[in-house]
């Protein structure tokens, strides 16, 4: 008996230490863990629901600067000119240049990885990811269209569109806005970029996800992502507020208000002092 | 040897100093190392993204008056932790007492990222969700 309580008050101690500092990790590991596997029924191809990130590192690699191929000339500049707050390379905001401190777009891979719930809204002809933070909408076409292969308009998300391989869903994509990073420790990419996702739901509370960057300009070869893992958010208190089931409005905005955060405690923390 | 008690005492107080950390990548500009007490006069409280703030004074050994910022979670991790907007704003009114305990920036300014904030009756406010 003690000793099942000695053992017990040891686990609660390590899962309680975690998680806490996970919320202060400078490498990212998402807080929330999987889950055990569920017996539930599920259809492969239905994904459904609301969905949360919940295993693997907020970055393509399981920890930065793990498993990155080597980058071109052109790529390791605006790596070195890249100032994340986030990893070994990590500076305060405020010296930084990572965009999201103005709460600029994320764009994707990053947003992917982001431990923010997620809605994925199946329609006919297209998967909608409704992202929480930021309140995006990106588009995933079914149609058979392919990703345009020169867009004139680049975009934060990019243009995307996907086809089943067995249980796989292959997401390809391309037309990203070059000024976002892969993740956030400053990989950078270039507009160029090919990005493939592969999503398979292996049992009814889990989808595993791979990203693949295909980016000559930045990388010397592609560059395969860290398996990250989904866990379906079945009950509405899990992530809506106000008894208001569905995903809350979470917009880093207005600028004022951000501009306000970064002048009066982010800048001075970092030790820019404004008059 | 009872190690109940011990350990015990160890879960609650690893409980009750998980941070109410920051996720903006403003982690790394303050000392996880030092824990700074202040017994702090609210002047401005804000609910706003990417992260809630907290503003108050407090007095030094010789009576002279500091003006302190303090970061908090977001809005939504204080709401998933029940600390919902009208209900923070109702406790966090200019004037109100309270200690605020944060690691304060390693610049040396007069900035931290809160860790926890007890009330007059000793109570811990304002617990958000870690992100």
């Amino acid at each position: 008996m003690r000793t099942h309580f000695i053992r017990g008050a040891i686990v609660a101690i390590a899962a309680i230490a975690a998680f806490s500092s996970a919320g202060i990790a400078q490498t990212g590991e998402v807080a929330r863990k999987a889950r055990p596997k569920s017996n539930l029924p599920f259809d492969p191809h239905d994904f459904s629901g609301v969905w949360s990130r919940t295993g693997g590192d907020r970055g393509m690699s399981s920890r930065p600067g793990v498993d990155v191929p080597p980058m071109t000339p052109a790529g390791q500049k605006l790596f070195d000119a890249s100032g994340p707050g986030y990893g070994p390379r990590a500076v305060p905001p405020a010296k930084g240049n990572d965009i999201v401190g103005e709460c600029n777009p994320q764009g994707i891979p990053r947003l992917l990885f982001f431990p923010r719930p997620v809605e994925f809204i199946q329609l006919p002809n297209r998967l909608i990811q409704y992202f929480q933070w930021h309140h995006v909408l990106r588009e995933i076409w079914t149609d058979g269209r392919k990703p345009p292969a020169e867009p004139d308009t680049v975009r934060w998300y990019g243009y995307s569109s996907a086809h089943w391989e067995g249980n796989v869903f292959v997401v390809d994509s391309s037309g990203f806005d070059d000024r976002t990073w892969l993740d956030q420790y400053g990989y950078p990419h270039s507009d160029q970029m090919k990005l493939q996702e592969r999503y398979e739901r292996v049992d009814h509370d889990t989808i595993e996800m791979t990203v693949t960057v295909n980016d000559p300009k930045m990388y010397t070869k592609p560059w395969v992502s860290q398996k990250k893992t989904w866990s379906l958010l079945a009950k509405p208190e899990e992530y809506s507020l106000d008894g208001w089931n569905g995903l809350p409005e979470e917009v880093c905005a207005p600028v004022d208000e951000v501009d306000n955060f970064d002048r009066r405690v982010r800048d001075p923390a970092g030790g820019v002092v404004h008059k | 040897m009872n190690y109940r008690p011990v350990l015990l005492s160890m879960i609650l107080a690893l409980a009750l100093s998980i941070p109410v950390a920051a996720h903006h990548g403003t982690n790394i500009s303050y000392d996880h190392s030092r824990t700074v007490v202040f017994k702090a006069i609210l002047t401005e409280f804000r609910y706003a993204n990417p992260h809630a703030q907290i503003y108050f004074d407090v007095k030094d050994e010789k009576g002279n008056v500091q003006h302190w910022a303090g970061e908090l979670t977001s809005p939504y991790n204080l709401a998933q932790g029940g600390w919902t907007k009208k209900r923070s704003e109702k406790e966090l009114l200019p004037g109100t007492e309270l200690t605020i305990e944060m690691w304060p920036s390693k610049a040396g300014t007069t900035a931290g990222v809160v860790t926890k904030i007890t009330n007059s009756k000793g109570e811990q406010i304002l617990l958000g969700r870690a992100e």
